[in-house]
């Protein structure tokens, strides 16, 4: 499975790169501008679901284990069994 | 002139005034009382006639654009006004600091830190005011790389009080909008806003989007 953040990274530059591209005729630029247009949508929903397992840690890491019943999406502990 | 009595005006003499009434006051009363031998009238009551009968000189009072103040370049009598030895002890020498100013005057090289979290550096002591701050890291970059072309700024890429040309990227301005959270609605996560784990990738989406609107304009 590729779903660190870092290869979401790799995919974008590698678009950038695919976009930079000299020898394309309209056709081709068309296809590669409109996959382009759906490879930002997805990132901007990884990225915003990102945001929020990150500030959904930073809960729990400043609050405590009181709201991890509220955030199945974290897991859960050993402890909870 | 007792307060508050009339003063008669023959119909001669109203229809004179009509006729000349776009003269200038003072020189309107000088004629009246040339013509007509009256004692009993001041400039002050021959203005008052004229605005109760509603009758308009053609001048608005206004200065034309491009007209020059009667006074412009003249100094006034010694000792008088502006130079009055009390106004003088007042007034500020060329080149003289004091006051307040005093203590809020930082020298050349001084840093401080901008209402947005940059660093800024006083380059030098001239005007206009506005140029005398500059951003550090902007200076640094500048200094390493020459100066940042037209339509291009400088993104940091971590923390802001860094100002080591490494940490700051030259981005396209068109990418700017997208940065800031897209429109009022923020509908994509603001780059200032973003953890620092995820802000690579916030740049790295708009600089795609960026590129695909650039290939379908050529």
């Amino acid at each position: 499975m590729k779903n660190k953040l870092t290869d979401l990274n790799d995919h974008l530059f590698m678009q950038l790169e695919r976009l930079g591209d000299e020898d394309m005729d309209a056709d081709k630029i068309e296809q590669e501008a409109k996959r382009a247009d759906a490879m930002v949508q997805v990132a901007d929903q990884i990225i915003r679901n990102a945001d929020l397992q990150l500030k959904a840690a930073n809960l729990i890491a400043s609050h405590g284990d009181r709201f991890r019943p509220m955030l199945p999406m974290i897991g859960k502990t050993d402890a909870e069994g | 002139m007792p307060k508050g009595k009339f003063i008669p005006y023959s119909a001669a003499e109203l229809d004179w005034l009509e006729e000349h009434r776009s003269m200038v006051i003072s020189d309107y009363h000088r004629a009246f009382v040339a013509e007509f031998a009256r004692d009993d009238v001041t400039a002050g009551h021959l203005h008052a006639l004229r605005k109760r009968k509603g009758w308009k000189t053609g001048r608005t009072g206004h200065f034309a654009k491009g007209q020059e103040p009667m006074n412009k370049g003249k100094k006034c009598a010694p000792g008088t006004g502006g130079l009055h030895p009390n106004a003088r002890r007042t007034q500020f020498k060329k080149g003289e600091r004091k006051g307040v100013a005093v203590k809020l005057y930082k020298p050349v090289g001084a840093e401080r830190l901008s209402k947005n979290g940059y660093r800024e550096r006083k380059i030098h002591d001239d005007m206009p005011l506005q140029s005398r701050w500059r951003a550090v890291h902007l200076i640094e970059w500048e200094a390493a790389n020459g100066p940042v072309p037209e339509g291009y700024c400088l993104k940091c890429l971590g923390d802001k009080l860094n100002t080591d040309p490494s940490n700051w990227e030259l981005i396209s301005r068109a990418l700017l909008p997208r940065l800031a959270g897209g429109n009022r609605y923020r509908h994509v996560l603001a780059y200032d806003d973003a953890p620092d784990e995820l802000k690579p990738a916030v740049l790295a989406v708009a600089k795609v989007e960026h590129a695909a609107r650039e290939a379908r304009k050529s």
